[in-house]
């Protein structure tokens, strides 16, 4: 067997998914046989050439000092000759993006199957914007160049504003153009904070560096280069722009139910599993080591966010009608959560808040992936249309039982993992602030713990409302016994092909999901162990930052209180 | 043998793993090969994990005695399987833990550890608890052969019990307060499953989903007493461990800190901690105000009530409180909320028990009550009262598994009817069943020489004793334990009172069953299980009872081994206690045969005399509605009104944003009036205003 | 005449060209003398430009005005033929018939129109008619209006 180098393997797996959608449009025959076949194919190598990588990546930052924490990296000067400017194509993975990447590769694989039947239209057209969209968001994790990770988040956009707008549901071009509005709108003053930090080096250093590694080392504490509050400030806003209307913080979720509810089940599940991840992904890999002191000034109010949008996802879910919309307002909870253990700051919390990331990616997929699967049976998303479906489709509903446990924190699956580290992690946070804002801080920590219950509440209703509960089918889907005939087609309507539980296929569109649910509830060492030396790279200014302030503020707790010169003023007046 | 406890750490693993694979194999094989043969696996492996159970039962009685005051023996009593979460330099050393371990002769850190090993450990009340479940399991699994039988989903039932056992038995041998909640969890959601089995009934969905809801709150209150455990200990785990950068971190619950009750941290903190703990434990033992969920759980298969919800789960609560003995000890502010918690839900759930007529909900209140028995024994904070909880947990668990066992035999007999108004006289038909079922009756009600009594007596003992007790650090002007005290002994009446109601409706008085069905005794299958536990109800509390074995083995637990020393010795003889609850229990056997044997027309003219007191029993206290009008409606239309600030106050004004370059552009549109001579005007008075500011500036 | 007068009266010339043809250009709506007057702003600027060259003793400029003549020649061809064929499209060279290029909500813009003559007949002065009124026979009436 031929030995790859981790260098090639990853720079293959940028190429396979372009590779791949060049094929479907070269071989096009306008019938979707052909082009899921590549597609599958594709995906399929992606998936095990990202593994490896993954897999290769070594455990508590072991080997990567010479790289600086990359692991698998290419550097080479991309449009320094033209322009001047040195940005490098430059590419490599660390413990923040591995998983990201590796699940991009994996959730891609589940849509390509998710999409086999329920894609007629242009297939062709899907399945390679599809690969793009593959290729996007695994560069967009594997960039370490400012530009190329800019050109890459964008590039995120295009396919899945196509993959909304063409296959998605009723109201898709709305859906897709405010997705796509909302989004540009907050990444183009993320570019913006990008270019400011960029030159801010460019004026001290002198040194027109576009490299990401480069500019954290030289702008961090470390460097020398700390910038100051007010301009830290300035920078984490322009960021926070873009980052955090791709979490979505709470108050700017509000395109996410529309496009999760409009998209197609690919598009859905690759908008939960990956694309928000985006937003957590670049508010660890900039906002924080970037801008320290900011996050520390800020740290109350991001945490106040955080925990709003944890409580109101999950009120709002409640009180949803539509299954995909119910899950999408739990994506705003769980995305909370998230956030919550990143701006925590304690090594718990951060490192529990990526793996909730990366939870959600698998969980809130799968969620996804079954809604689409009850959508090419049953054309609805009306919970109330629905119910008993574990009658029909005891598979599905195992499946769909076990994503809802997974979804809910149920100890050993992977969500119970992500919470509970990131919740002791705040807990701690709390715990160990004192004077003042210690009660705040202690109020967001029980708030948080109670949006777990809140989690458990609508994700169980939606699966008794669905699963559970006598049959109940949408009119010209249902079944009365004794109406169809043997080969299972309805007398009434002999076009319509019976329902059945899930085939072959899906069960092997969600089974990687499955495996990975219950490895990371079961040994989140593993996982954990490779996020964590670069996590703890990223947060640490921060939390040094917050741990500054604090000490200030105590200290000057200290002198209101002893106002030290005027004691001796009294004695000398007093007679 | 070099290592003495190399045989005990063996039966550890094998003791969950057997029931684990038995699930697997049932789940893997049941559907397609075992069909109506699905049940062999998992009687078998919980057949053996039983016996398992009880050789390590054996086991750790030759040990037990070395066990808790040889702390190497102690620490080699692990089995760590492998390392869930490891993550170095968390938190900063916090005062107990540094206290701590100073006391263990090493240099305290600066930064402690975040290390949580997959590691089973065992002790005498492990031992017990094992033994109990795993017994229990294996004769309702038996049961289940034939209550089950012809099941469309045969297998997922066994498959689920499997599953259950296999966390049961999990939750009280890890050594570690988050795999605790791990198991705790996994107990909830096989809860969830078995209640849901026929998920097709409305009912069954919904009471799963509301057990789950509730247990979530209690876990809610439990997650928030383990991160404080684990701030303020700087570990989470029970045995002592050793730091990968040398020296002893000491567990919470390991030797060191258990050889020095100063090292528990007092106070308010250990008040917090003691109590969060105990929310946790009311949501598990549906101890009020989170008993809600259990007697809705009786919508489960039979044998599921009689596994989960009355003989195993359910006393996870009062486990774990054992356990954190030492914990509690610290505060005993919070064994007294202990106690009020136990002695009240003991006696709301006794008076919600009296009215009801659906058999199964009487014994749910019936156990919610027992559960609140054990609560208040534990909440004395004495040995002599913790040992007569577990005590009393023992017991309970046969006689209460024998009538869920029995309930389910009467309800197998009359197609799936449990309602006592429809039917009654049973006795001829299901004597089996009858005779079994009034061993439990006399079991629950604690009639003399049965198995309850002893335990109960205990009980009302340890409270009797507590409040004449002198307790160092604890003052109260209200003598909480007297009036707890009196609190039991009126409980004590009302469960003979309900027991025999109960026992008489269904099996004296006229022959009379639902037209449709055909009264006949159960298969053997059924019924063998209950000979066996009628057998341990009838002789187990006796049996425990003479000598002191029980206590002395229990004291073993390195748990409870402190508080053992302290005691002054063997409690006295409580024969006035033991006289006062048998006259109480006798007086309510005798007003039960007074107003039941018989014409029953005595009853009707008592319950229109005390209508209110009738209403607010049948009706169960209000509790659901309250909760309704409270807590879940607020909620719901707090997300209703939240869902509508959404869409319209948020998007909206997303949207507004949106529009804002809409209406921008429509100012300038009459501009772009498609006239070519206003175009070159424009362009025109351009040309001139640049110049003219060119010239001017 | 010193350089710097004949200049100044260069430039004047050819702004007053350019100003000429300017006003021409947004008040005319005949296409052709719309052209003309566009013509015409060139020609100012070439002056201008002729003006400069000679200021600066540099024959670019008149080079480049010799060029723009040529080019305008050329132009000039070009914009005749155009504009005979949008003569053929509306029968006039009126430049607001062609408005196609304005935003799709906003009305054409049309000239004050003037008041068709009408053809009604006026209304002349009456005599009042003398004597009793007539009784009107409703059937007749009603079979008057029927042919």
């Amino acid at each position: 067997m031929m030995e790859f180098s981790p260098q090639h393997l990853l720079l293959w797996s940028l190429a396979l998914p372009l590779i791949g959608a060049g094929l479907i449009c070269l071989l096009n025959d306008g019938r979707p046989q052909r082009a899921r076949t590549i597609a599958l194919v594709t995906t399929l190598l992606t998936l095990l050439v990202a593994g490896r990588v993954a897999f290769m990546f070594p455990a508590n930052g072991i080997n990567l000092e010479s790289t600086g924490g990359a692991f698998a990296l290419t550097d080479a000067s991309w449009l320094g000759k033209i322009s001047g400017l040195d940005v490098r194509f430059s590419v490599g993975l660390d413990g923040l993006s591995v998983w990201f990447y590796a699940l991009s590769a994996l959730l891609s694989f589940c849509c390509v199957l998710l999409s086999w039947e329920s894609i007629h239209e242009r297939p062709a057209t899907f399945y390679s914007l599809l690969l793009m969209l593959l290729c996007g968001m695994m560069g967009v994790f594997a960039a370490r160049d400012i530009l190329l990770f800019y050109v890459f988040f964008e590039f995120t956009l295009i396919p899945l504003y196509f993959l909304i707008g063409i296959w998605g549901h009723e109201d898709r071009n709305y859906a897709a153009t405010k997705f796509f509005l909302f989004t540009l709108t907050g990444s183009v003053l993320t570019f913006l904070g990008l270019l400011t930090v960029v030159l801010v080096n460019f004026s001290h250093t002198g040194d027109l560096t576009f490299s990401i590694p480069k500019l954290t080392a030289a702008l961090g504490p470390v460097g020398g280069h700390p910038m100051p509050l007010h301009l830290q400030l300035w920078i984490f806003a322009a960021l926070t722009a873009g980052f955090a209307i791709k979490v979505p913080l709470f108050p700017l979720h509000t395109w996410l139910p529309l496009a999760h509810t409009q998209a197609p089940a690919a598009g859905s599940v690759l908008l939960a599993g990956v694309l928000l991840k985006l937003g957590t992904y670049g508010f660890a890999r900039f906002n924080l080591p970037l801008a320290p002191e900011a996050t520390a000034w800020l740290l109350p109010a991001l945490l106040w966010i955080s925990v709003a949008g944890i409580i109101y996802g999950a009120l709002v879910a409640l009180a949803q009608t539509d299954m995909k919309r119910l899950i999408a307002y739990s994506s705003v909870s769980h995305l909370g959560f998230c956030m919550l253990g990143l701006f925590a700051l304690t090594p718990l919390a951060v490192q529990g808040g990526m793996l909730q990331a990366v939870n959600h990616g698998l969980s809130t997929g799968g969620l996804f992936a079954i809604m689409g699967m009850i959508h090419d049976r049953y054309h609805t998303r009306e919970i109330s249309a629905l119910g008993g479906l574990a009658r029909r489709t005891p598979w599905m509903a195992l499946f769909m039982v076990f994503f809802t446990f997974s979804s809910i924190g149920l100890p050993g699956l992977n969500g119970f993992a992500g919470e509970f580290l990131l919740l002791a992690g705040m807990f701690q946070r709390a715990w160990m602030t004192t004077g003042p804002g210690g009660l705040g801080l202690k109020v967001i920590a029980v708030l948080a713990v109670s949006g777990v219950v809140l989690g458990a509440w609508y994700m169980l209703w939606l699966v008794q409302r669905v699963f559970f509960g006598p049959l109940r089918e949408p009119h010209g889907t249902g079944h009365g016994h004794g109406s169809h005939d043997e080969l299972g087609h309805d007398l009434k309507q002999p076009d319509r092909p019976l329902v059945r539980d899930l085939s072959l296929r899906e069960i092997g569109a969600l089974v990687p999901l499955a495996v990975f649910i219950f490895w990371i509830g079961l040994c989140p060492q593993f996982f954990l162990s490779r996020m964590a030396p670069a996590l703890q790279e990223a947060t640490q200014p921060a939390a040094a930052a917050w741990q500054a302030r604090q000490t200030n503020e105590a200290a000057d707790r200290q002198t209101a209180l002893n106002p030290r010169p005027s004691v001796p003023v009294v004695a000398e007046t007093s007679p | 043998m070099s290592d003495p406890l190399a045989n005990i750490r063996t039966l550890l693993v094998l003791v969950p793993a057997l029931p684990l694979l038995a699930a697997v194999v049932t789940a893997v094989l049941g559907p397609r090969v075992l069909k109506s043969r699905a049940h062999w696996p998992v009687v078998l492996g919980l057949g053996l994990s039983a016996i398992v159970a009880l050789m390590l039962l054996a086991e750790v009685n030759r040990h037990s005695r070395n066990m808790a005051h040889d702390s190497k023996l102690a620490a080699t009593g692990h089995v760590t399987l492998w390392r869930w979460t490891g993550i170095p330099d968390v938190l900063a050393t916090p005062p107990a833990a540094a206290a701590a371990m100073e006391k263990a002769h090493t240099t305290p850190p600066r930064m402690l550890p975040f290390d949580v090993d997959v590691t089973l450990r065992v002790d005498p009340l492990t031992a017990l608890m094992l033994s109990m479940v795993t017994f229990v399991s294996f004769l309702v699994a038996i049961y289940a052969v034939g209550y089950m039988h012809g099941d469309r989903s045969y297998w997922r039932f066994f498959a689920y019990v499997g599953l259950f056992v296999f966390s049961m038995t999990m939750l009280v041998l890890v050594s570690n307060f988050l795999l605790l909640y791990v198991f705790w969890e996994a107990v909830g959601m096989c809860s969830y499953l078995l209640i849901g089995f026929w998920y097709q009934k409305p009912e069954a969905a919904a009471a799963g989903k509301k057990a789950f809801l509730v247990n979530r709150v209690g876990d809610f209150g439990f997650a928030l007493g383990i991160f404080l455990i684990w701030i303020t200990y700087g570990t989470l785990n029970f045995h002592d461990t050793t730091l990968s950068s040398g020296g002893v971190l000491p567990g919470v619950l390991g030797q060191i800190r258990l050889g020095d009750a100063s090292l528990y941290v007092p106070g308010g903190l250990a008040t917090a901690i003691c109590l969060l703990l105990l929310v946790g434990a009311c949501g598990k033992s549906a101890q009020f105000p989170l008993h809600v969920w259990l007697p809705d759980a009786m919508e489960g298969p039979t044998p599921v009530s009689a596994l989960i919800h009355a003989a195993t789960m359910v006393t996870a609560g009062v486990y774990m409180i054992v356990r954190c003995t030492p914990l509690f000890g610290a505060s005993p502010q919070a064994q007294q909320v202990v106690a009020i918690i136990g002695g009240l839900t003991a006696l709301l759930a006794a008076i919600i028990a009296v009215t009801q007529t659906d058999l199964k909900r009487i014994l749910a209140y019936s156990t919610i009550s027992q559960l609140g028995y054990m609560f208040l024994g534990l909440g004395t904070g004495s040995m002599l009262g913790i040992s007569a909880g577990m005590f009393h947990l023992l017991t309970h668990a046969f006689f209460k598994a024998l009538l869920f066992l029995g309930a389910g035999s009467v309800m197998h007999a009359l197609g799936g009817v449990i309602d006592l108004r429809q039917f009654s006289g049973l006795r001829r038909k299901m004597p089996v069943t009858c005779w079994t079922f009034l061993i439990g009756c006399l079991a629950l009600a604690g009639v003399l020489p049965f198995a309850g009594f002893w335990s109960k007596d205990r009980i009302l003992a340890a409270v009797h004793e507590r409040a004449h007790a002198v307790v160092a650090g604890y003052h109260s002007s209200f003598p909480v334990y007297e009036w707890l005290y009196w609190v039991a002994i009126g409980t004590a009446f009302l469960t003979a009172f309900y027991t025999f109601r109960a026992f008489f409706l269904a099996f004296c008085g006229p022959e009379r069953v639902p037209a449709a069905a055909h009264p006949h005794e159960s298969p053997n299958t059924m019924t063998l299980p209950l000979a066996i536990l009628a057998a341990f109800a009838a002789g187990i509390g006796l049996t425990l009872e003479a000598g002191s074995w029980f206590d002395s083995f229990l004291a073993e637990s390195p748990s409870l081994a402190a508080l053992a020393a302290h005691e002054t010795g063997p409690a006295g003889s409580h024969l006035h206690v033991a006289v006062l609850s048998t006259v109480v229990v006798l007086i309510g056997i005798g007003l039960a045969a007074f107003f039941y044997l018989g014409e029953r027309t005595q009853i009707d003219r008592l319950a229109m005399w005390l209508r209110p007191v009738y209403e607010a029993s049948h009706r169960k206290l209000w509790f659901d509605e309250v909760y309704d009008l409270l807590i879940v409606g607020p909620l719901r239309i707090l997300a209703y009104l939240l869902s509508l600030v959404d869409r319209f106050l948020i998007d909206g004004l997303v949207n507004l944003i949106g529009r804002l370059p809409v209406w921008l552009g429509a100012v300038l549109r009459p501009t772009q009036n498609g006239l070519l001579q206003s175009y070159a005007l424009a362009m025109a008075i351009g040309v001139l205003v640049l110049l003219g500011t060119l010239v001017l500036f | 005449m010193n350089e710097l007068g004949l200049l100044e009266n260069m430039l004047v010339v050819g702004a007053l060209l350019f100003g000429i043809g300017l006003v021409g250009l947004c008040a005319r709506r005949n296409m052709i003398v719309m052209f003309l007057s566009a013509e015409l702003m060139l020609q100012g600027v070439s002056v201008s430009l002729v003006g400069w060259s000679r200021f600066h003793n540099d024959w670019g400029g008149q080079m480049l005005v010799i060029f723009i003549i040529a080019v305008a020649a050329c132009e000039a061809a070009i914009a005749l033929a155009l504009l005979v064929t949008l003569f053929a499209d509306r029968g006039s060279l009126d430049v607001t018939l062609w408005q196609s290029l304005r935003e799709d909500n906003l009305p054409p813009h049309v000239d004050i129109e003037v008041p068709e003559p009408t053809d009604e007949e006026p209304h002349w002065p009456t005599l009042t008619p003398a004597g009793n009124q007539p009784r009107v026979d409703a059937e007749k009436q009603r079979h008057r209006t029927h042919v």
